[in-house]
């Protein structure tokens, strides 16, 4: 991958970990690149706005934070993790 | 706060692996041998010619490689440390690395290919036999993982469950239908079944894995399912992208039950995991 693909992912990885914080008011976000072009990605986000809130219904916050991501340049999010914060004082205390 | 805890294979992934195992150091001081491709490998070549492929990496889409091709041959899979874990034979190499990619993911990293175009089934059996004794003599006498007796997840599942045609959501002869005039067919085909799951291909040749996963995943509960192939375009004109609209909801699979959306694959997945998934359909 050359410096200026390299840089294209960063700006992505990074505009996914923004929006997601600012539209879930997200205590914390982590987006890692799995396949090193941005095209795979894991996702682990802590959110009080999850408290009430399914499965399918948290991830779809998710989604939609990303949405433009997701539309050509994100293939796939092979994993992601959404707690509320109290949820995550249990699985990492 | 911990750091994402991915599964170990998805960490040595996302970080760079360039470990040497011994067998590679020892590949190195060997002088070069040029590889032919003929229907019989030779008998004292084998174990080289093995040692002497390169690497193809079939991580994530890698299994699309222009290097992996479509003819009969033998064919080895590693997995990301680059550990050899499965030696197999096929009548079309890339087919079959593909399905091991969509099933196993987390032990397909690269594979090494031996096309074999004229060959005959001794050809390949005797071809596969030599490149197995070959790890059975580099190891000191293990079978590559997937190849031992007990191990059936390598195996070619010719045991799917029931083939069903999949539903289609128009006759094929309106490939300009908008957006909005197809939904009332995807809302007809979610009311008229209790189980509909959105693919991409069809149940017997899906095109990703995960809608393979959800696919097995289903049939393993030997539940009775219908399929929507959002990549025909004849008779489910743009539905991969209306699909989006319709549950809002941005990737494929979508899997319906009882007219709600219940999830994508990683729901599916993590709930059958969990054993909560038959439950989901009642």
């Amino acid at each position: 991958m050359s410096a200026s693909d390299n840089n294209i992912t960063s700006d992505l990885i990074e505009s996914m970990r923004v929006n997601i914080r600012e539209q879930l008011e997200a205590e914390s976000v982590e987006v890692m690149d799995l396949s090193g072009n941005g095209r795979h990605v894991a996702i682990k986000v802590v959110s009080e706005k999850f408290e009430g809130k399914s499965a399918v219904n948290r991830q779809r916050m998710v989604y939609k934070a990303i949405w433009m991501e997701l539309q050509d340049q994100v293939h796939a999010v092979n994993e992601m993790v959404t707690n509320t914060p109290e949820e995550e004082k249990k699985e990492n205390p | 706060m911990r750091t994402l805890q991915l599964s170990p294979s998805r960490q040595s992934a996302a970080a760079a692996n360039n470990n040497n195992n011994s067998a590679t150091k020892r590949q190195k001081r060997r002088s070069v041998v040029v590889v032919r491709l003929s229907a019989r490998a030779e008998n004292d070549d084998d174990g080289m010619m093995m040692s002497t492929l390169p690497l193809i990496d079939i991580q994530f889409e890698g299994f699309n490689s222009p290097d992996i091709p479509a003819s009969p041959g033998i064919y080895a899979i590693y997995n990301d440390k680059k550990e050899l874990q499965y030696v197999g034979l096929s009548r079309k190499i890339s087919a079959s690395i593909k399905m091991h990619c969509f099933e196993l993911p987390a032990e397909c990293g690269f594979a090494k290919v031996l096309p074999m175009e004229e060959a005959t089934k001794v050809d390949l059996q005797d071809g596969w036999k030599r490149w197995v004794m070959a790890h059975v003599s580099e190891s000191g006498g293990s079978l590559p993982p997937g190849n031992t007796p007990k191990n059936e997840l390598w195996a070619d599942r010719k045991k799917r469950g029931p083939s069903k045609p999949s539903l289609r959501l128009t006759n094929g002869m309106t490939p300009d239908m908008s957006f909005d005039a197809l939904k009332p067919k995807i809302q007809e085909a979610i009311d008229e079944h209790k189980i509909v799951a959105f693919i991409k291909g069809t149940r017997e040749e899906p095109e990703c894995g995960y809608s393979h996963r959800v696919v097995n995943a289903l049939n393993s509960l030997l539940l009775d399912f219908e399929t929507v192939n959002v990549l025909d375009d004849k008779y489910n004109p743009n539905l991969l992208y209306v699909m989006k609209e319709f549950s809002d909801w941005p990737t494929i699979p979508q899997v319906y039950a009882n007219k709600e959306f219940l999830g994508g694959h990683d729901i599916i997945v993590k709930m059958f995991e969990k054993g909560e998934l038959k439950d989901a359909f009642k």
